[in-house]
Protein backbone atom coordinates (compact mmCIF):
# COMPACT_ATOMS: atom_id res chain seq x y z
CA UNK A 1 0.00 0.00 0.00
CA UNK A 2 3.11 2.15 0.68
CA UNK A 3 4.65 1.50 -2.23
CA UNK A 4 1.16 3.20 -4.21
CA UNK A 5 1.11 6.41 -2.66
CA UNK A 6 2.86 8.45 -5.16
CA UNK A 7 0.95 6.52 -8.20
CA UNK A 8 -1.72 8.93 -9.26
CA UNK A 9 1.01 11.51 -9.88
CA UNK A 10 3.50 9.45 -12.25
CA UNK A 11 0.73 7.72 -14.21
CA UNK A 12 1.43 10.48 -17.26
CA UNK A 13 5.12 9.37 -17.50
CA UNK A 14 3.64 5.45 -16.88
CA UNK A 15 1.50 6.22 -19.80
CA UNK A 16 4.42 7.99 -21.93
CA UNK A 17 6.65 4.97 -21.24
CA UNK A 18 4.20 2.23 -22.25
CA UNK A 19 3.55 4.12 -25.50
CA UNK A 20 7.47 4.11 -26.11
CA UNK A 21 7.44 0.25 -25.24
CA UNK A 22 4.34 -0.41 -27.38
CA UNK A 23 6.72 1.25 -30.27
CA UNK A 24 9.35 -1.46 -30.49
CA UNK A 25 8.96 -4.36 -33.06
CA UNK A 26 8.07 -7.80 -31.28
CA UNK A 27 12.15 -8.79 -30.44
CA UNK A 28 13.65 -10.77 -28.17
CA UNK A 29 16.62 -8.19 -27.26
CA UNK A 30 16.76 -4.55 -28.17
CA UNK A 31 19.41 -2.24 -28.06
CA UNK A 32 19.78 0.83 -26.04
CA UNK A 33 21.27 3.12 -28.47
CA UNK A 34 20.33 1.56 -31.64
CA UNK A 35 16.58 0.89 -30.70
CA UNK A 36 15.75 3.17 -27.87
CA UNK A 37 17.82 6.25 -28.16
CA UNK A 38 16.18 6.92 -32.17
CA UNK A 39 12.17 6.08 -30.44
CA UNK A 40 12.59 8.65 -27.39
CA UNK A 41 15.02 11.35 -28.95
CA UNK A 42 17.71 11.43 -26.58
CA UNK A 43 19.92 8.98 -24.85
CA UNK A 44 18.46 10.99 -21.43
CA UNK A 45 14.74 10.29 -21.73
CA UNK A 46 15.40 6.72 -23.47
CA UNK A 47 16.65 5.53 -19.85
CA UNK A 48 14.28 7.60 -18.19
CA UNK A 49 11.42 5.68 -19.96
CA UNK A 50 13.17 2.47 -19.49
CA UNK A 51 13.57 2.89 -15.78
CA UNK A 52 9.93 3.86 -15.45
CA UNK A 53 9.31 0.45 -17.50
CA UNK A 54 12.06 -1.52 -15.02
CA UNK A 55 10.14 -0.20 -11.94
CA UNK A 56 6.87 -1.71 -13.23
CA UNK A 57 8.52 -5.38 -13.77
CA UNK A 58 7.65 -4.55 -17.88
CA UNK A 59 11.60 -4.24 -18.72
CA UNK A 60 14.67 -5.50 -17.99
CA UNK A 61 18.06 -3.38 -18.31
CA UNK A 62 21.10 -4.49 -19.12
CA UNK A 63 24.77 -3.51 -20.59
CA UNK A 64 23.59 -1.61 -23.69
CA UNK A 65 20.53 -3.75 -24.02
CA UNK A 66 17.05 -4.25 -23.04
CA UNK A 67 13.89 -6.51 -22.86
CA UNK A 68 10.34 -5.64 -22.75
CA UNK A 69 7.31 -7.66 -21.65
CA UNK A 70 6.06 -7.24 -25.17
CA UNK A 71 2.75 -9.36 -24.22
CA UNK A 72 2.23 -7.16 -21.67
CA UNK A 73 2.84 -3.75 -22.54
CA UNK A 74 0.81 -4.63 -25.74
CA UNK A 75 -2.16 -4.63 -23.50
CA UNK A 76 -4.85 -1.76 -23.97
CA UNK A 77 -4.49 1.07 -21.09
CA UNK A 78 -7.19 -0.01 -19.21
CA UNK A 79 -6.10 -3.05 -18.85
CA UNK A 80 -2.53 -1.80 -17.88
CA UNK A 81 -4.28 0.51 -15.04
CA UNK A 82 -5.74 -2.76 -13.35
CA UNK A 83 -2.34 -4.14 -13.92
CA UNK A 84 -0.73 -1.59 -11.89
CA UNK A 85 -0.74 -2.99 -8.43
CA UNK A 86 0.17 -6.64 -9.47
CA UNK A 87 3.47 -5.30 -11.46
CA UNK A 88 4.36 -2.82 -8.66
CA UNK A 89 4.28 -6.13 -6.33
CA UNK A 90 6.10 -8.27 -8.93
CA UNK A 91 8.62 -5.48 -8.91
CA UNK A 92 9.02 -5.16 -5.18
CA UNK A 93 8.54 -9.76 -4.18
CA UNK A 94 11.13 -11.02 -2.38
CA UNK A 95 12.39 -14.70 -3.79
CA UNK A 96 13.45 -17.53 -0.97
CA UNK A 97 15.05 -20.43 -1.32
CA UNK A 98 16.12 -23.30 1.06
CA UNK A 99 16.88 -26.80 -0.90
CA UNK A 100 15.65 -25.30 -4.08
CA UNK A 101 13.15 -27.47 -4.44
CA UNK A 102 9.31 -28.71 -3.94
CA UNK A 103 10.19 -28.88 -0.46
CA UNK A 104 10.67 -25.59 0.12
CA UNK A 105 7.01 -24.89 -1.57
CA UNK A 106 5.39 -27.51 0.78
CA UNK A 107 7.28 -25.55 4.29
CA UNK A 108 6.21 -22.21 2.79
CA UNK A 109 2.47 -23.38 2.27
CA UNK A 110 2.80 -24.43 5.77
CA UNK A 111 4.19 -22.07 7.87
CA UNK A 112 4.71 -18.59 6.40
CA UNK A 113 2.89 -16.02 7.92
CA UNK A 114 0.84 -13.68 7.37
CA UNK A 115 -0.38 -14.98 4.46
CA UNK A 116 -3.28 -13.35 2.80
CA UNK A 117 -3.58 -14.67 -0.48
CA UNK A 118 -1.43 -17.43 -3.04
CA UNK A 119 -1.32 -16.45 -6.38
CA UNK A 120 0.35 -17.44 -10.00
CA UNK A 121 1.77 -20.92 -10.38
CA UNK A 122 -0.07 -22.37 -7.54
CA UNK A 123 -3.29 -20.53 -7.46
CA UNK A 124 -3.91 -20.90 -11.34
CA UNK A 125 -3.02 -24.60 -10.87
CA UNK A 126 -5.19 -25.12 -7.75
CA UNK A 127 -8.22 -23.78 -9.82
CA UNK A 128 -7.45 -24.62 -13.27
CA UNK A 129 -5.59 -27.85 -13.35
CA UNK A 130 -3.50 -26.68 -16.25
CA UNK A 131 0.06 -25.98 -16.08
CA UNK A 132 2.19 -27.79 -13.38
CA UNK A 133 3.54 -24.89 -10.66
CA UNK A 134 6.66 -24.00 -10.32
CA UNK A 135 7.38 -21.32 -7.94
CA UNK A 136 5.30 -20.66 -4.63
CA UNK A 137 4.13 -16.29 -4.84
CA UNK A 138 2.36 -15.32 -2.03
CA UNK A 139 1.07 -12.29 -0.58
CA UNK A 140 1.69 -11.47 2.86
CA UNK A 141 0.47 -8.52 5.50
CA UNK A 142 3.92 -7.89 6.38
CA UNK A 143 6.78 -8.41 4.11
CA UNK A 144 9.67 -7.85 6.28
CA UNK A 145 7.94 -10.33 9.01
CA UNK A 146 7.72 -12.84 7.13
CA UNK A 147 10.83 -12.54 5.30
CA UNK A 148 12.76 -12.98 8.40
CA UNK A 149 10.54 -16.01 9.45
CA UNK A 150 11.96 -17.44 6.28
CA UNK A 151 15.54 -16.04 6.69
CA UNK A 152 16.05 -15.88 10.48
CA UNK A 153 13.76 -19.30 11.72
CA UNK A 154 13.73 -21.35 8.83
CA UNK A 155 17.06 -21.31 7.06
CA UNK A 156 15.99 -19.84 3.90
CA UNK A 157 18.29 -17.81 1.88
CA UNK A 158 16.95 -14.62 -0.02
CA UNK A 159 18.00 -14.95 -4.08
CA UNK A 160 17.16 -14.74 -7.51
CA UNK A 161 16.89 -18.42 -7.75
CA UNK A 162 14.53 -19.54 -4.72
CA UNK A 163 11.02 -21.13 -5.29
CA UNK A 164 9.58 -19.21 -2.30
CA UNK A 165 8.10 -15.63 -4.03
CA UNK A 166 7.04 -13.17 -1.29
CA UNK A 167 4.54 -10.54 -2.02
CA UNK A 168 4.13 -7.27 -0.70
CA UNK A 169 0.21 -6.14 -0.65
CA UNK A 170 -0.45 -4.05 -3.01
CA UNK A 171 -4.18 -2.41 -4.55
CA UNK A 172 -7.31 -4.35 -4.13
CA UNK A 173 -7.87 -7.86 -2.94
CA UNK A 174 -11.49 -8.26 -2.43
CA UNK A 175 -12.24 -10.18 -5.78
CA UNK A 176 -9.92 -12.77 -5.50
CA UNK A 177 -9.93 -14.89 -8.37
CA UNK A 178 -9.84 -11.39 -10.59
CA UNK A 179 -6.12 -10.66 -8.69
CA UNK A 180 -4.78 -13.82 -9.57
CA UNK A 181 -5.78 -13.53 -12.70
CA UNK A 182 -4.83 -9.93 -13.34
CA UNK A 183 -1.40 -10.96 -11.75
CA UNK A 184 -0.91 -13.40 -14.63
CA UNK A 185 -1.47 -11.35 -17.00
CA UNK A 186 1.22 -8.65 -15.28
CA UNK A 187 3.19 -11.70 -15.33
CA UNK A 188 3.34 -12.23 -19.07
CA UNK A 189 4.87 -15.51 -20.49
CA UNK A 190 3.80 -18.85 -19.20
CA UNK A 191 1.51 -17.02 -16.84
CA UNK A 192 -0.71 -16.06 -19.61
CA UNK A 193 -1.98 -19.13 -20.47
CA UNK A 194 -2.46 -19.58 -16.47
CA UNK A 195 -4.52 -16.27 -17.38
CA UNK A 196 -6.47 -17.63 -20.39
CA UNK A 197 -7.56 -20.77 -18.56
CA UNK A 198 -8.56 -19.03 -15.66
CA UNK A 199 -10.94 -16.51 -17.62
CA UNK A 200 -12.30 -19.50 -19.46
CA UNK A 201 -13.33 -21.47 -16.57
CA UNK A 202 -14.27 -18.32 -14.46
CA UNK A 203 -14.98 -15.70 -17.43
CA UNK A 204 -18.13 -14.82 -15.36
CA UNK A 205 -16.11 -13.97 -12.17
CA UNK A 206 -13.91 -11.26 -14.10
CA UNK A 207 -14.81 -7.27 -14.43
CA UNK A 208 -11.46 -6.91 -16.17
CA UNK A 209 -10.62 -8.83 -19.68
CA UNK A 210 -7.21 -8.66 -20.91
CA UNK A 211 -6.17 -9.03 -24.93
CA UNK A 212 -4.15 -12.51 -25.47
CA UNK A 213 -3.30 -13.61 -28.60
CA UNK A 214 -5.57 -16.08 -30.80
CA UNK A 215 -2.89 -18.96 -31.26
CA UNK A 216 -2.65 -18.57 -27.11
CA UNK A 217 -6.12 -18.71 -26.69
CA UNK A 218 -6.91 -21.81 -29.17
CA UNK A 219 -3.84 -23.65 -27.05
CA UNK A 220 -5.28 -23.71 -24.20
CA UNK A 221 -8.48 -24.31 -25.05
CA UNK A 222 -7.63 -27.49 -26.95
CA UNK A 223 -5.48 -28.60 -24.21
CA UNK A 224 -8.42 -27.98 -22.05
CA UNK A 225 -10.55 -29.97 -23.62
CA UNK A 226 -8.29 -33.16 -22.46
CA UNK A 227 -11.08 -33.48 -19.60
CA UNK A 228 -13.88 -34.07 -22.08
CA UNK A 229 -12.18 -37.12 -22.76
CA UNK A 230 -11.83 -38.19 -19.57
CA UNK A 231 -13.40 -41.38 -17.97
CA UNK A 232 -15.61 -40.36 -14.82
CA UNK B 1 6.22 -36.39 -16.71
CA UNK B 2 4.41 -39.76 -15.97
CA UNK B 3 3.16 -39.73 -19.25
CA UNK B 4 5.65 -38.97 -21.40
CA UNK B 5 7.84 -42.21 -20.41
CA UNK B 6 4.03 -44.07 -20.73
CA UNK B 7 4.17 -42.62 -24.52
CA UNK B 8 7.77 -43.53 -24.99
CA UNK B 9 7.07 -47.46 -23.48
CA UNK B 10 3.89 -47.40 -26.00
CA UNK B 11 5.31 -46.22 -28.81
CA UNK B 12 9.47 -47.06 -28.29
CA UNK B 13 11.80 -44.63 -31.16
CA UNK B 14 10.75 -40.89 -29.71
CA UNK B 15 12.17 -37.83 -28.15
CA UNK B 16 10.56 -35.26 -26.01
CA UNK B 17 10.51 -32.02 -27.16
CA UNK B 18 8.81 -28.35 -26.41
CA UNK B 19 8.06 -27.18 -22.68
CA UNK B 20 8.41 -30.72 -21.28
CA UNK B 21 12.28 -31.13 -22.52
CA UNK B 22 12.99 -27.40 -21.08
CA UNK B 23 11.97 -28.69 -17.53
CA UNK B 24 14.15 -32.00 -18.33
CA UNK B 25 17.35 -29.57 -18.72
CA UNK B 26 16.58 -27.08 -16.48
CA UNK B 27 15.03 -29.36 -13.57
CA UNK B 28 12.24 -26.57 -13.42
CA UNK B 29 10.05 -24.64 -15.38
CA UNK B 30 6.39 -25.62 -16.28
CA UNK B 31 4.24 -27.72 -18.50
CA UNK B 32 0.37 -27.82 -19.77
CA UNK B 33 -0.41 -31.78 -19.96
CA UNK B 34 0.35 -30.93 -24.09
CA UNK B 35 3.56 -33.07 -24.58
CA UNK B 36 5.68 -32.99 -27.97
CA UNK B 37 7.69 -36.13 -29.61
CA UNK B 38 9.86 -36.53 -32.67
CA UNK B 39 9.29 -39.76 -34.04
CA UNK B 40 12.60 -41.41 -34.48
CA UNK B 41 10.70 -43.85 -37.07
CA UNK B 42 8.09 -43.99 -39.40
CA UNK B 43 4.62 -44.77 -37.96
CA UNK B 44 1.67 -45.12 -39.64
CA UNK B 45 -1.45 -43.58 -38.23
CA UNK B 46 -2.94 -47.41 -38.06
CA UNK B 47 -0.15 -48.35 -35.41
CA UNK B 48 -1.33 -45.71 -33.16
CA UNK B 49 -5.09 -46.36 -33.48
CA UNK B 50 -4.13 -49.71 -32.73
CA UNK B 51 -2.31 -48.86 -29.85
CA UNK B 52 -5.75 -46.44 -28.73
CA UNK B 53 -4.27 -42.99 -29.10
CA UNK B 54 -7.46 -41.27 -30.73
CA UNK B 55 -6.73 -38.50 -33.43
CA UNK B 56 -7.61 -35.39 -32.55
CA UNK B 57 -7.33 -33.22 -35.72
CA UNK B 58 -6.57 -33.61 -39.50
CA UNK B 59 -4.61 -31.04 -40.40
CA UNK B 60 -1.54 -31.31 -37.56
CA UNK B 61 -0.59 -34.52 -35.35
CA UNK B 62 -2.60 -34.29 -32.74
CA UNK B 63 -3.82 -37.38 -30.83
CA UNK B 64 -5.08 -37.91 -27.42
CA UNK B 65 -3.19 -40.79 -25.49
CA UNK B 66 -5.05 -43.84 -23.80
CA UNK B 67 -4.67 -42.02 -20.57
CA UNK B 68 -6.13 -38.77 -22.39
CA UNK B 69 -3.52 -36.38 -22.48
CA UNK B 70 -2.82 -34.58 -25.44
CA UNK B 71 0.44 -35.41 -27.45
CA UNK B 72 1.92 -33.91 -30.50
CA UNK B 73 4.11 -35.66 -33.23
CA UNK B 74 6.82 -34.41 -35.25
CA UNK B 75 7.71 -36.30 -38.36
CA UNK B 76 9.31 -33.67 -40.49
CA UNK B 77 11.49 -30.89 -38.42
CA UNK B 78 11.21 -29.04 -35.48
CA UNK B 79 12.15 -25.29 -35.58
CA UNK B 80 13.20 -25.79 -38.88
CA UNK B 81 15.43 -28.28 -37.73
CA UNK B 82 15.60 -31.60 -39.74
CA UNK B 83 14.40 -34.27 -37.72
CA UNK B 84 17.98 -36.36 -38.24
CA UNK B 85 20.04 -33.78 -36.50
CA UNK B 86 17.33 -33.82 -33.96
CA UNK B 87 17.51 -37.46 -33.43
CA UNK B 88 21.33 -37.64 -33.94
CA UNK B 89 22.21 -35.07 -31.20
CA UNK B 90 19.53 -35.80 -28.88
CA UNK B 91 20.22 -36.62 -25.14
CA UNK B 92 19.06 -39.30 -22.47
CA UNK B 93 18.05 -37.77 -19.15
CA UNK B 94 16.59 -39.49 -16.49
CA UNK B 95 13.34 -38.95 -15.33
CA UNK B 96 13.25 -40.67 -12.11
CA UNK B 97 15.30 -42.99 -10.47
CA UNK B 98 13.90 -45.85 -13.05
CA UNK B 99 12.99 -44.24 -15.71
CA UNK B 100 14.89 -42.07 -18.96
CA UNK B 101 13.67 -40.44 -21.56
CA UNK B 102 14.99 -39.35 -25.05
CA UNK B 103 15.35 -35.51 -25.04
CA UNK B 104 16.31 -33.04 -27.63
CA UNK B 105 19.33 -31.70 -27.22
CA UNK B 106 20.19 -28.25 -25.38
CA UNK B 107 21.55 -26.86 -28.56
CA UNK B 108 18.73 -28.13 -30.46
CA UNK B 109 15.80 -26.59 -27.89
CA UNK B 110 17.39 -23.02 -27.76
CA UNK B 111 17.81 -22.78 -31.72
CA UNK B 112 14.10 -24.34 -31.67
CA UNK B 113 12.86 -22.01 -29.48
CA UNK B 114 14.72 -19.03 -30.56
CA UNK B 115 12.91 -19.52 -33.88
CA UNK B 116 9.49 -19.80 -32.15
CA UNK B 117 10.61 -16.81 -30.78
CA UNK B 118 6.65 -16.37 -28.11
CA UNK B 119 6.86 -15.11 -25.14
CA UNK B 120 6.54 -18.54 -23.66
CA UNK B 121 9.24 -19.77 -25.48
CA UNK B 122 11.38 -16.18 -23.94
CA UNK B 123 10.68 -17.67 -20.80
CA UNK B 124 12.09 -20.79 -21.47
CA UNK B 125 15.19 -19.56 -23.32
CA UNK B 126 15.39 -17.38 -20.49
CA UNK B 127 15.35 -19.99 -17.35
CA UNK B 128 18.12 -22.65 -20.20
CA UNK B 129 20.57 -20.03 -20.27
CA UNK B 130 20.50 -19.53 -16.17
CA UNK B 131 20.66 -23.24 -15.69
CA UNK B 132 22.49 -24.07 -18.62
CA UNK B 133 24.71 -21.59 -20.39
CA UNK B 134 28.07 -22.50 -19.50
CA UNK B 135 27.16 -26.23 -20.63
CA UNK B 136 25.97 -24.55 -23.88
CA UNK B 137 27.98 -25.98 -27.12
CA UNK B 138 28.01 -22.69 -29.53
CA UNK B 139 29.96 -24.93 -32.57
CA UNK B 140 26.65 -27.10 -32.54
CA UNK B 141 24.47 -24.11 -32.58
CA UNK B 142 26.32 -22.40 -35.55
CA UNK B 143 26.06 -25.57 -37.09
CA UNK B 144 22.33 -25.09 -36.98
CA UNK B 145 22.40 -21.94 -37.50
CA UNK B 146 20.89 -20.26 -41.06
CA UNK B 147 23.17 -17.35 -41.12
CA UNK B 148 25.88 -15.35 -38.83
CA UNK B 149 23.23 -12.69 -38.12
CA UNK B 150 21.13 -15.45 -36.52
CA UNK B 151 23.94 -17.29 -34.90
CA UNK B 152 24.82 -13.99 -33.10
CA UNK B 153 21.33 -13.17 -32.10
CA UNK B 154 21.04 -16.35 -30.65
CA UNK B 155 24.19 -15.79 -28.88
CA UNK B 156 23.87 -12.01 -27.85
CA UNK B 157 19.99 -12.80 -26.34
CA UNK B 158 21.16 -15.89 -24.22
CA UNK B 159 23.72 -13.81 -22.72
CA UNK B 160 21.50 -11.02 -22.03
CA UNK B 161 18.83 -13.88 -20.39
CA UNK B 162 21.98 -15.17 -18.04
CA UNK B 163 23.20 -12.09 -17.16
CA UNK B 164 20.02 -10.28 -16.32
Amino acid sequence: MVLTHSLPESIPDVIRAVSFAQEFSDRPVYSIKKDAVPLAGSLFTAYHRLHILESLNLAKLGRNQFEIKTDVVSQPLSVLKKLLPSLIALKNAKRFGKYYAESDVVFARKNIPGQVLTTLDYAAWDVTKYQTPSNFYVYVNDLDAASRFLKEESGFSEGDNGRVVLLPLVGDFTNRIERVYLDCVANGGRSSLDAISIELQYGDKLTTRAYFPIEYVKKVQEESNRSRYEIP
Amino acid sequence: MREAVEVAKDIGDVVLVGAAAVMLHTKEGRSSEDLDFVLASELSDYILLDKGYIKLRDKRDSWQTPRHFKVDFFRKDVGEISIKSILDMSTIIPVDTKNALRVISLECLIVAKSRADRPTDREDLRLLAKKRFDEIDWDVIESLSKSDMELESMKRNMKFYHDT
